[in-house]
């Protein structure tokens, strides 16, 4: 009697049986105790991420990285176990399809991504619910691509290999393999050496809350596809193996699968390499530019003309091209008659309208007045411009967008020459320029259109979408439907929607409090407030600046929980975040050179040592609530602290730690002996002679200090 | 059940394992009788589908194993010489999982299990796991899943190997009893298997067919060249040399042969009458030719 066929039934049993083999065998209960433990005391309250964002960088890393592996050995054993246990020759000649083999890889799929629950509960714990909600899919949607891809893999290789005891040791190898060796060669000049790391996203570790995955451009959809065609590639090629086993031929159907799925793999290779190399073309084409006008081009050197007045508007009502238009005032700062100013505006925006005749050459704008600018002489210009901007970074290896506008987000960062920047300077150089920080100018700005859109900028806002500042050397302006605007005491907070909670408090705590007592202890500064932005790689310079009286602050929220605060020391660090503007030459010269400039590095120097105890006064002034007696205390315990780190680790013995001790010690005597007025006489000394104080040997920075503050 | 074996080829690689077979195998026991390595196992493996031949044609009922193996599993029950069990799954388990497999539905499969287990008499054990069943036990469990789905025609391969004499009997009645309508082809290296209940048998000798018929056939095969001699212990050197023995016994001085020539060996000789075994030895032809067993 013959019974009816029945696919499902057996594809059932399949993956039941598998399922119960795999997930009933100690080992893989093992397995996952261990995958806890690893998980939980690396990562559970090591960092601050919402869940959302643990879901799209570190998790996701740590998870494809290790778990790829489990599923590689899980999927060998799972196609061999047959064959081991001697089952297969019965097995083939039961009647069924390969619905048995498709019922026990997705068992062996299910057994690998139910070691995604552990990470699961560790972002839950980072919430918030909504951040959760919003990740959990897509996460295990990437996960099950890889994992797939992984198990099939695996699959192909046992199939191709048979069950030999060594067909495991090929597998650690590709693993190992697949996640080690394309990291070595991703700083390569190979577009697409990226994408063979199994464990890569695709993508740097990007602040995806503000702007989702958006920076990332096509960059994790070429990073799915491939792995997805690939995995496509594998089953095809397990089945054409099996048909041949089972049915002692191979049907073009499968093969012709096969061929479709690796044509489309190659395409999403192209595609992602096509990627990398925008961005490559991209920093090469500014260089090119710049190297063009070598003759003419000096940089970071200082310019004749200079733009001392911006009104900006920005058109977002296509958000995808925006329109900007711009009238500025161009002054000529020279001692000699300047006949053609000169200013940097992104090639990739078209200018429509100019109020004055110009050349262009890509970024390099050349205006070409009747008359030569006399020295002192303005002359107002208005520009109309518009483009789409898309501009890349390489991370990596990996690019990633830093300037783009579009309907999840604007990110107009001042390195990107958006507005006209007086001089010539190679746009979107992180590293390579500071000349795109212009004079002081006048700045005022205002943003048309992108209703729901938050808007943050380093001006000071005037208004929902209008910004101005009577003193500023930059503009960045940032926009997203994500980000929130929250007022913090004295401080304008702009974040992601889901980090405010935490970034409230964050700020409140070591911010706020700590500028009450930088206003008291540094009173000639007028200080109105912190305007901080709460992004991972918010468009800001690298160091805080003061506008307008506000202190511009980047922080994010993984700063606020990688740090101990019990400890003054680090509190202090933040505390130097607000120094910063107010001792700008803090930041130079932060490194000492060994003797003999053979270009050993030992460490911080003078400037970073006295910042660093200022803000260590600061931090115990605050800590003790200013009596003496406690900070002396405090002081002791720090320099106990300090003496155990250098004990632990000798290369922190660095001229800064000395400058640092002998500040904070002579700091803490004055103020016991003459009280804020001291302090505060002696801090205004060292912001009008900063250069003078450095430069003494560590062993007169106390008599030095003591000679500021006038007291005895 | 039909099967109809036409100038059947395998080879591997240079090695030929099967060289132009042809037969015919129709309902009831068939035993394919071979020494190791004459091809029953290359022979059993391309009836159960598990592989491609070289040349010729193998057709189950209409059905040829290279392009309708599906077809011919449907109707198909195989236990391998060398098998084993998820070691985790009772019996109950493992025959359940497999009957899903044969598409058997669930409530006749449950039928079914019941059955086979109680053919196989395994009723008492059906729970326990399969890891810790003896051989005999898991040639039993072997033979109960080869069972469900009933199928129509069964192949076993060297089921006795390794057994022993009294597991080895059980079996050979187990075989014997389940034979019944269907085709059971009984690959074996031991003569006593096919005895006991074939209808027809085939011996393979280094890849070709050297005999097909009917058990009394191949007994004909010796009829007249089977002598009894009984020969001192110091002349037994001599006679191994000379003629062909099938078997001898010790008694005292002298030894007790078992031979097969065509002619009265130095006249001495008592005629015997042949068994299956003499037939056995002499389609094999000539004398070294691989030797069989002979058990009780």
């Amino acid at each position: 009697m013959r019974n009816q066929n029945n696919p499902p039934a057996r594809y059932g049993a399949a993956f039941r049986l598998e399922l119960r083999l795999i997930c009933l065998h100690w080992s893989y209960a093992l397995l996952h105790l261990l995958w806890a433990l690893v998980l939980f005391s690396s990562v559970v309250g090591r960092s601050g991420g919402t869940a959302q964002w643990a879901f799209e960088t570190g998790l996701l890393f740590v998870v494809r990285t290790l778990i790829s592996g489990v599923a590689l050995f899980l999927a060998a054993n799972t196609f061999t176990r047959s064959s081991n246990i001697r089952f297969a020759a019965i097995e083939d000649t039961l009647p069924t399809g390969f619905d048995i083999w498709v019922g026990r890889w997705s068992a062996c799929l299910v057994a690998v991504l139910a070691f995604a629950i552990e990470p699961a509960i560790i972002a839950s714990l980072r919430g918030p619910f909504a951040s959760f909600a919003s990740g959990i899919i897509p996460f295990i949607f990437k996960l099950s691509i890889i994992f797939a891809f992984a198990t099939a893999l695996a699959w192909l290789l046992a199939s191709l290999l048979g069950s030999r005891r060594w067909l495991f040791l090929v597998i650690a190898g590709v693993w190992v393999g697949l996640i080690i060796i394309p990291t070595f060669f991703q700083m390569s000049r190979v577009p697409f050496v990226g994408i063979f790391n199994l464990a890569g996203n695709g993508s740097p570790l990007n602040y995806t809350e503000v702007f989702g995955t958006m920076p990332q451009g096509l960059q994790p959809f070429w990073f799915h596809l491939f792995y997805a065609a690939l995995l496509g590639v594998l089953l095809m090629a397990v089945l054409s193996r099996l048909q041949a086993r089972r049915l002692h031929r191979v049907s073009r159907q499968v093969v012709a699968i096969g061929a479709a799925a690796l044509v489309i793999a190659l395409l999403a290779l192209g595609g992602y390499s096509a990627n990398v190399f925008t961005a490559r073309a991209q920093e090469d084409y500014a260089r090119a530019i710049a190297k063009r006008h070598e003759t003419d081009f000096v940089i970071n050197a200082p310019t004749p003309e200079a733009i001392n007045r911006y009104d900006l508007t920005v058109d977002l009502t296509n958000v995808s091209t925006p329109r900007f238009t711009v009238e500025f005032v161009v002054t000529n700062r020279g001692e000699t008659p300047l006949a053609n100013p000169r200013l940097t505006l992104h090639h990739d925006l078209t200018i429509t309208e100019s109020s004055e005749r110009y050349t262009r050459d890509s970024d390099f704008v050349t205006l070409t007045p009747d008359q030569p600018l006399a020295p002192g002489e303005t002359q107002t210009i208005k520009l109309t411009y518009s483009g789409s901007l898309w501009l890349l970074d390489l991370f990596g290896g990996i690019p990633s967008a830093n300037t783009f506008s579009n309907t999840e987000g604007v990110r107009l960062p001042y390195i990107s020459c958006w507005y006209p920047v007086a001089g010539w300077v190679i746009p979107n150089e992180m590293y390579g320029s500071t000349r795109v920080i212009g004079s002081p100018a006048q700045i005022t700005m205002k943003v048309i259109g992108a209703p729901g859109m938050t808007f943050a900028s380093n001006l000071p806002a005037t208004g929902e979408q209008t910004f101005a500042a009577q003193s500023a050397q930059w503009v960045s302006l940032v926009g997203s439907p994500r980000m929130v605007k929250a007022s913090v005491g004295n401080a304008i907070l702009y974040t992601a929607q889901f980090d405010q909670p935490e970034l409230t408090a964050f700020v409140e705590k070591y911010y706020t409090s700590a500028l009450a007592y930088i206003q008291r202890l540094i009173p000639d500064v007028p200080i109105k407030g912190l305007i901080v932005f709460g992004m991972e790689r918010a468009p800001l310079p690298f160091s805080n600046t003061l506008i307008d009286g506000w202190m511009i602050v980047r922080t994010n929220r993984q700063w606020a929980s990688y740090i101990d605060f019990g400890d003054a020391n680090q509190r202090a660090y933040f505390i130097s975040d607000l120094l910063e503007p107010l001792f700008p030459k803090s930041s130079e010269s932060a490194v000492t050179e060994a003797p003999g400039g053979n270009g050993i590095i030992l460490g911080y120097g003078a400037n970073s040592g006295v910042m660093e105890g200022i803000a260590n006064f600061i931090a115990v002034y605050m800590q003790a609530n200013g009596d003496s007696a406690s900070m002396s205390q405090a002081i002791v315990g720090l320099k106990t602290l300090d003496e155990a780190r250098i004990a632990a680790n000798p290369p922190l013995a660095n001229p800064a730690l000395t400058y640092k001790a002998l500040t904070l010690q002579s700091l803490a005597e004055i103020y016991a002996v003459g009280g804020d007025a001291a302090i505060i006489r002696t801090l205004r000394q060292v912001r009008q002679r900063q250069p003078e104080l450095v430069a003494q040997p560590s062993e007169k920075v106390g008599v030095w200090l003591r000679e500021a503050s006038n007291v005895p | 059940m039909d099967i109809q074996i036409t100038n059947l080829t395998k080879d591997y690689g240079k090695f030929r394992a099967l060289d132009a077979v042809s037969l015919h195998i129709g309902s009831g026991m068939f035993g394919l009788l071979g020494a190791n390595g004459a091809g029953k196992s290359t022979l059993m493996r391309i009836l159960a589908t598990l592989q491609p031949l070289t040349s010729g044609q193998v057709k189950v009922d209409s059905f040829d194993v290279m392009h309708q193996p599906a077809e011919v599993r449907q109707r198909l029950g195989y236990m391998p010489q060398d098998f084993g069990f998820f070691r985790r799954l009772n019996a109950v388990e493992m025959l359940d999982y497999i009957g899903t497999m044969k598409n058997i539905p669930r409530a006749e499969r449950k039928r079914q299990i019941e059955t086979v287990l109680e053919e196989v008499n395994l009723t008492r054990d059906a729970r326990r796991r399969v890891g810790s069943y003896s051989g005999g036990m898991k040639q039993r469990l072997g033979i109960a899943q080869a069972l469900l789905g009933n199928p129509s025609l069964l192949i076993v391969d060297e089921p006795t190997a390794g057994l022993d004499p009294e597991e080895r009997i059980r079996f050979r009645n187990l075989l014997a009893r389940i034979s019944g309508q269907r085709t059971v082809i009984l690959s074996t290296h031991i003569v006593a298997d096919i005895e006991a209940s074939c209808v027809g048998v085939a011996v393979l000798n280094r890849g070709r067919l050297v005999f097909s018929g009917t058990p009394d056939g191949l007994i004909d095969q010796a009829r007249g060249k089977v002598w009894h001699l009984e020969v001192p212990a110091t002349e037994w050197e001599h006679i191994e040399q000379q003629f062909r023995v099938i078997s001898t016994r010790t008694a005292g001085k002298t030894v007790q042969v078992r031979m097969l020539t065509d002619e009265n060996p130095s006249g001495q000789g008592i005629p015997l009458e042949p068994g299956l075994e003499d037939g056995y030895m002499a389609v094999l032809g000539a004398k070294g030719a691989d030797k069989v067993a002979i058990y009780a």
